[in-house]
């Protein structure tokens, strides 16, 4: 579904990613961990358009899709949920979610999608009339994963779903995740270190200074010793 | 649009970097060289001589207006009110006031400063966008506010005229002769040019342009950006409102007319064109505009139609206007020189991370 | 004291009018984060068209005018943004070559003006002439018609923000570029439309105040700047301080015009900013506006 070759992005003069490569089959959990600042960000935000490769190849169901303006993406069905959630603050949470359906395909799935919306996170739609900008953490994270919902995704890009929940919320996040790669959507995932989402995930990226360090199937990951101790924390 | 970065680096203890020879000094040194000396060559040739005096009087104006716009970031789009005021404030103490019109020259330049000061309280603690409102926003009032304020003498919408002329030891200078107008000119350019380059060169223009480049570094730092920013704008004002005075007594009528967007363009376009923070191409950029806008005399309709389309094409196809350029010569000429460099020393090139 | 009332009429008619206008300049900033210093210039040819069409070169209805004339203003944006606008967005220094860019624009296209159409001022005629007796106060027809137009514009425009897709796109590039590129908003796209429906908005005040003021080359400066003071007082980007401040100073124009003359219309405005800024230094709305 998802082939990425040797892509190099850089912030002015300095490189945030080298060289890296890897894959999401359909229908496949692919987790990619890693400390803060050592490019998980840039990697997604290069794959879905947002930042331009300085080299590489991005493959998306075969076509070349590198250097595509951030639009064409989401019509093709690549969606970036991002950390830092970028909601529309002066909007309702309804409007939110209206304009997470703008791309051509989505629309048509419109009010389909919405209720799917609703069923996972029943709690938005109590809060349908609210503006973006009073919500709490934990619901603006529920906002901002049904906004991408919305756009009728085949490939989600999701990054540190978990970032500022409180344990209770990110289980439940990541369990809706799962329940989304069991729906047939392709996910690739970015946390800094946790172990429960690693167990969920098909295979397993480790991601060091701009460089993939490791990379193996889940079973391979968590028998890895070096991978343990240092990135998934268990011991 | 970059800046020369080379008074970034006038760190303590250095040797005063403004003093050492470098291009923004040598094309200033050489610009002023010729022009002392063009009268001995143009001798009577009056015509040329008011054209070089206008020229030296807008790049003192347009070197001044660079310090805010190419070095500290401030987008003032009043620069011209100052020179109005200046201008008036001076014609006012001659002609109503009956002062000798030296004092006029100090007259402008407090008004300069003081309207710099005044505009830049409120303006300077937004955001850059706003000042660009607010700036233009003071400079399109103060035409209709010099026409409704003849109760205090402004004249109206005809202005002041004729204004007296300066006076040395006794005789008056007449336009008749331009020489003696020219030096004084001369000296006001070159005391314009000084300023505004130990401005940028000194440890004090390392603060400003530290500012524009980078807020937060800057402040930790302890340098205060309202402060610094107050006290180039005062700076800049008090050159503008120096030139001002100088030009009222020098064309002898100053109306609401030099508010006109015709004068405005011009500047824009001298400065856009010797090349924003290319100290000093904006006073070059004035030579060339008011030769070029005199060449141009005979379209007189298209004139400002063709300068408008210039300020378009410069900002479109060359941000960097003629300083620039010479940046690029001299880039492809060290890019030459470093190829052969690295073609020694192959190893040296690496594309490891950088901090 | 009705005499009051009738100018008090007047203020607010010009204010839904000057809302117009500077409604279009704030947004063009708000969503496109352009600070368009030709929008004085698209007023004046709104108003030179209108001539074209209604006096100079044929009789035509005034409906039929702003039918013409508004898509005009509008691909006439488009195509500024386009071609001057769009490639600039990759500079570090963007705002500061918009400026620029566009002042260079302002002064090409007021000359064309003048090379075209010469210096002499023109005027375009009432839309309708005679006035009608209403309880006692005397209103011209011309103020009633402007009124209808200007509040019809209004009423699009806020219908079109809330309701349409376009609108909400517009609103969602205003409020997170990067959120509206998330969810598949084409944003150079959003800013053509932009761009495109603030000239418009300023071409259509450019017809309904031309018969009020004397239409000259430059005469849009005036109008920029109006919009200037309107969108600062107001805060810029926000739509209900750029409603209060057109409707407060609309007045304010009204009743100076009418007491001192309308020289004094202008500094007074300047006054009336001034002492905004010095209460609420971002506007009446205005949050951004500090640096922090």
């Amino acid at each position: 579904m998802l082939e990425v070759e040797n892509i190099n992005a850089f912030y002015g003069e300095y490189q945030a990613i080298h060289d890296i490569s890897l894959k999401v089959a359909e229908g496949q959990l692919v987790s990619i961990f890693g400390p803060n600042g050592h490019g998980k960000s840039t990697l997604l935000k290069t794959i879905c358009g947002l930042m331009k490769p300085a080299s590489g190849v991005i493959r998306f169901d075969g076509h070349e899709i590198q250097g595509l303006p951030s639009h064409k993406l989401v019509e093709m069905g690549i969606v970036l949920i991002s950390e830092e959630r970028h909601l529309f603050p002066e909007m309702t949470v309804m409007e939110n979610l209206r304009l997470g359906a703008y791309a051509k395909p989505a629309r048509k799935k419109e009010s389909e999608n919405l209720e799917f919306v609703f069923t996972m996170f029943p709690k938005l739609k109590t809060l349908a009339k609210k503006r973006a900008l009073s919500l709490s953490g934990g619901e603006a994270r529920m906002l901002a994963i049904g906004r991408g919902l919305m756009s009728n995704a085949k490939f989600l890009a999701v990054d540190e779903p978990s970032f500022g929940l409180a344990p209770i919320l990110r289980v439940q996040v990541f369990e809706q995740i799962v329940a989304l790669r069991d729906r047939g959507l392709s996910i690739l995932l970015v946390e800094q270190t946790t172990g429960d989402i690693a167990e969920m995930s098909d295979y397993i990226y480790l991601l060091e200074d701009g460089r993939i360090a490791f990379s193996g199937s889940t079973d391979q990951a968590l028998h890895d010793d070096a991978v343990r101790k240092v990135f998934l924390g268990i011991t | 649009m970059k800046r020369d970065r080379t008074p970034v680096a006038a760190l303590p203890g250095d040797r005063p970097k403004a003093l050492r020879f470098n291009r923004q000094n040598g094309i200033t040194l050489g610009l002023v060289v010729i022009l002392a000396l063009l009268p001995l060559a143009l001798g009577d040739s009056t015509y040329t001589m008011r054209l070089l005096i206008v020229s030296m009087i807008w790049g003192g104006v347009a070197v001044a207006w660079d310090l805010l716009l190419g070095y500290a970031g401030i987008f003032n789009l009043g620069q011209i009110g100052f020179f109005a005021l200046g201008a008036y404030a001076s014609a006012m103490l001659s002609q109503n006031a009956g002062l000798n019109p030296w004092w006029g020259l100090l007259a402008g330049a407090a008004v300069g400063a003081v309207l710099a000061v005044l505009l830049g309280l409120p303006s300077l603690r937004m955001a850059g966008i706003y000042i660009a409102l607010l700036t233009l926003a003071f400079y399109e009032v103060l035409g209709p506010l010099l026409t409704v304020g003849q109760a205090v003498g402004t004249g109206g919408k005809r202005g002041i005229s004729p204004i007296e002329p300066y006076s040395i030891g006794g005789h008056t200078l007449s336009s008749g002769n331009q020489v003696p107008w020219f030096y004084l000119a001369l000296g006001l350019f070159v005391l314009c040019l000084v300023v505004c380059y130990f401005a940028i060169n000194s440890r004090f223009g390392a603060s400003f342009i530290a500012l524009h480049d980078s807020e937060q570094f800057a402040q930790s730092l302890g340098i205060s950006r309202y402060k610094v920013s107050l006290l180039i704008v005062a700076i800049s004002g008090t050159l503008t409102g120096l030139m001002g005075a100088f030009y009222a007594h020098y064309t002898g009528v100053v109306s609401p007319r030099i508010l006109g967007l015709e004068v405005f363009i011009y500047l824009v376009v001298m400065v856009l064109l010797g090349g924003v923070g290319k100290f000093p191409g904006p006073a070059i950029g004035a030579f060339v505009v008011i030769f070029v806008s005199d060449w141009l005399r005979a379209f007189e309709n298209f004139r400002l139609l063709i300068f408008g389309a210039l300020v378009v094409a410069l900002v479109m196809l060359a941000p960097r206007g003629l300083m620039g350029a010479l940046d690029s010569v001299q880039g492809f000429v060290h890019h030459r020189r470093g190829r052969h460099a690295a073609a020694e020393a192959p190893a040296a090139e690496t594309d490891g991370p950088k901090p | 004291m009705r005499e009051f009332i009738e100018v008090l009429i007047t203020g607010i008619t010009i204010g839904i009018v000057y809302f117009l206008v500077a409604v279009g300049f704030t947004l063009c900033y708000g969503v496109g984060r352009v600070l368009n210093y030709s929008y004085g210039s698209f007023f004046t040819w709104g108003a030179y068209l209108a001539w074209v069409l209604a006096v100079g070169y044929s009789k035509l209805n005034y409906v039929l005018v702003f039918v013409i004339v508004l898509p005009i203003m509008f691909f006439l944006g488009v195509a500024v943004d386009q071609v001057l606008i769009r490639p600039l967005r990759k500079r570090p220094e963007f705002d500061f070559s918009v400026i620029l860019v566009t002042l260079g624009l302002a002064v090409f296209l007021d000359n064309l003006v003048l090379v075209i159409f010469g210096a002499r001022t023109k005027s375009l005629p009432e839309f309708l002439t005679g006035s009608v007796k209403l309880g006692g106060f005397t209103i011209s027809w011309q103020l009633i018609a402007m009124f209808i137009f200007a509040l019809v514009v209004a009423v699009v425009l806020f219908v079109f923000m809330a309701r349409t897709r376009t609108g909400m796109s517009m609103r969602a590039v205003a409020q997170d570029p990067t959120g509206a590129r998330i969810v598949g908003i084409p944003l150079f796209r959003v800013f053509a439309v932009t761009f495109g429906i603030s000239t418009l908005l300023c071409g259509a005040g450019g017809i309904l105040l031309a018969p009020r003021f004397f239409m000259t080359p430059t005469g849009g400066w005036t109008f920029l700047v109006k919009a200037l003071i309107i969108v600062i007082a107001g805060g810029l980007g926000s739509l209900r301080g750029t409603l209060y401040a057109s409707f407060m100073l609309g007045i304010i124009e009204a009743i100076v015009g009418w007491k001192l003359g309308l020289l004094w219309v202008m500094p007074f405005w300047f006054l009336v900013l001034f002492l905004v800024l010095l209460v609420k230094p971002a506007g009446l709305f205005g949050a951004t506006a500090r640096k922090g």
